[in-house]
């Protein structure tokens, strides 16, 4: 009776207010009402044993409870698979590429991976980590919040077929796109040359490390000029055609060609200062630096694979996350 | 060795299907079920039962519920309003004993006359493609 008594004890803790008198009283009968059931079976007062059986089969008090609540979802289904994108994306376009650059400099630089000792190793992910977290509270809260406010204002049975996304063309380009990729490379091609400057920071001079402005310097025009070049072109002519997209294939092998070999001549970035400490200014802008070249790496190579398969004249493939990453 | 393998991994595939299958028929024989357990309960609380009775009673004419479905499930009936319940002492003990109100007449009755009107287009449906799959194979057979 004890075990009984304990059992009830249990599935009480985890029942609302109002019902903790009355499932548990019911609760009892019930079970005394199967304990005299078995007890007429065997012919015996029922042991601890055979009540454990019993509870056993009833199942865990927590779950038992469970079955009284009201269905509570901190984000329900409605909001959940624009909830899991987001995370996703944020998986994929922060914390992967963040953590694969730390690993590429500390495996390619042996200055900072002599300061990456034991605690240090652990101290230099540490922003990662804690902006990381930060991210899935804040998404988490803020989809919690619009779940509320969905359950009550009902804002997504509110919608106008009219207003549905165009039907998507694999092979056609958006203008807008390929205007501001072209304006873009322009800019990026212009300072590369130093024909324009950003605002300098008082006391710290910043500047491109020699092996990276010097060595790579025509190449690097090169690329940018072609780039710019096609997407003139895009935005005269918006579809895809075979021979463009072989261009573009080869300029994409190109590019990524020079990203891996950039990604390699790490430190990219040089930083004298008299005041602030110019190591650490250095490290932070060489990680962002390095977090750009690998986001275009993997731009180069998904769109190496897209042209390709336009060039084979087999539709590329169909994916909201490869559209971001090459800029679709 | 090659034919001892390959009856090995046969066999294997076989357990794991036979027991996906029975796991999806477990998992759809539990939707359809659900819905049919409020009409037997509402049906067998036109008379006052208790819990216990009350699972008994539903037992005998072949509708077996277990505890942790069918008191939830009492609860959630009686906060809408089409079950009525009463603590009262019987044989010494103290039960809860429940019955239908006015609205689960109500609603037990438009229920029924659903669960008719499904019954009846499931029956078309089966029959209609029972009749096609026979002459189907009766061709197949010619």
């Amino acid at each position: 009776v004890e075990l009984l008594d304990r059992y009830l004890q249990a599935v009480r803790f985890w029942l609302p207010k109002n019902q903790k008198q009355d499932v548990p009283a019911e609760l009892l009968e019930e079970v005394r009402s199967q304990i005299e059931e078995r007890e007429a079976e065997l012919g015996r007062p029922l042991t601890d044993a055979d009540l454990e059986v019993i509870l056993k089969r009833w199942g865990n008090p927590i779950l038992v409870a469970g079955r009284y609540l009201p269905k509570e979802y901190l984000i329900g289904p409605a909001l959940f698979p624009i909830y899991k994108l987001l995370l996703k994306a944020a998986l994929l376009y922060y914390f992967v590429p963040w953590l694969v650059v730390w690993i590429c400099i500390t495996v390619f630089d042996s200055g900072y991976r002599a300061t990456q000792v034991g605690v240090s190793a652990v101290a230099a992910l540490k922003p990662l980590f804690v902006t990381s977290l930060c991210g899935f509270a804040f998404i988490t809260i803020a989809f919690a919040l619009l779940d509320r406010f969905q359950a009550k204002s009902r804002f997504l049975e509110k919608w106008d077929p009219g207003k549905l996304p165009a039907l998507r063309r694999a092979n056609e380009i958006s203008r807008c796109n390929s205007a501001a990729e072209a304006a873009w490379f322009v800019f990026l091609a212009l300072w590369w040359v130093d024909a324009v400057r950003f605002p300098a920071i008082p006391g710290i001079h910043i500047a491109l490390a020699p092996a990276l402005s010097q060595s790579f310097r025509w190449p690097v025009l090169l690329l940018m000029a072609a780039s710019a070049a096609l997407a003139f072109v895009n935005t005269v002519r918006p579809w895809w055609s075979n021979g463009r997209a072989g261009v573009r294939l080869a300029i994409n092998g190109f590019g990524l060609i020079l990203a891996v070999l950039m990604l390699n001549a790490a430190p990219w970035v040089e930083v004298t200062s008299a005041t602030a400490n110019a190591a650490d200014i250095a490290r932070w802008i060489n990680l962002n630096v390095g977090f750009l070249f690998l986001i275009y790496a993997m731009s180069f190579l998904l769109r190496g694979i897209q042209d390709f398969l336009r060039v084979l004249g087999k539709p590329p493939i169909s994916s909201r996350a490869i559209d971001i990453l090459t800029g679709a | 060795v090659y034919r001892v393998a390959c009856s090995v991994c046969s066999t294997a595939y076989g357990v794991r299907y036979m027991s996906i299958n029975a796991d999806l028929f477990e998992n759809v024989r539990l939707e359809l079920r659900r819905g049919s357990l409020i009409v037997a309960v509402l049906a067998q609380l036109r008379a006052e039962h208790y819990g216990y009775a009350l699972r008994k009673a539903l037992a005998d004419h072949g509708m077996e519920i277990d505890e942790n479905t069918l008191y939830p499930l009492l609860r959630r009936l009686e906060a809408q309003g089409l079950l009525i319940s009463q603590w009262r002492e019987e044989d010494k003990r103290n039960k809860r004993f429940y019955r239908l109100s006015s609205d689960g007449k109500l609603i037990l009755k438009q229920l029924l006359d659903e669960w008719q009107n499904i019954n009846s287009s499931l029956n078309r449906i089966v029959k209609k493609e029972g009749a096609r799959g026979t002459s189907r194979s009766l061709l197949a057979g010619s």
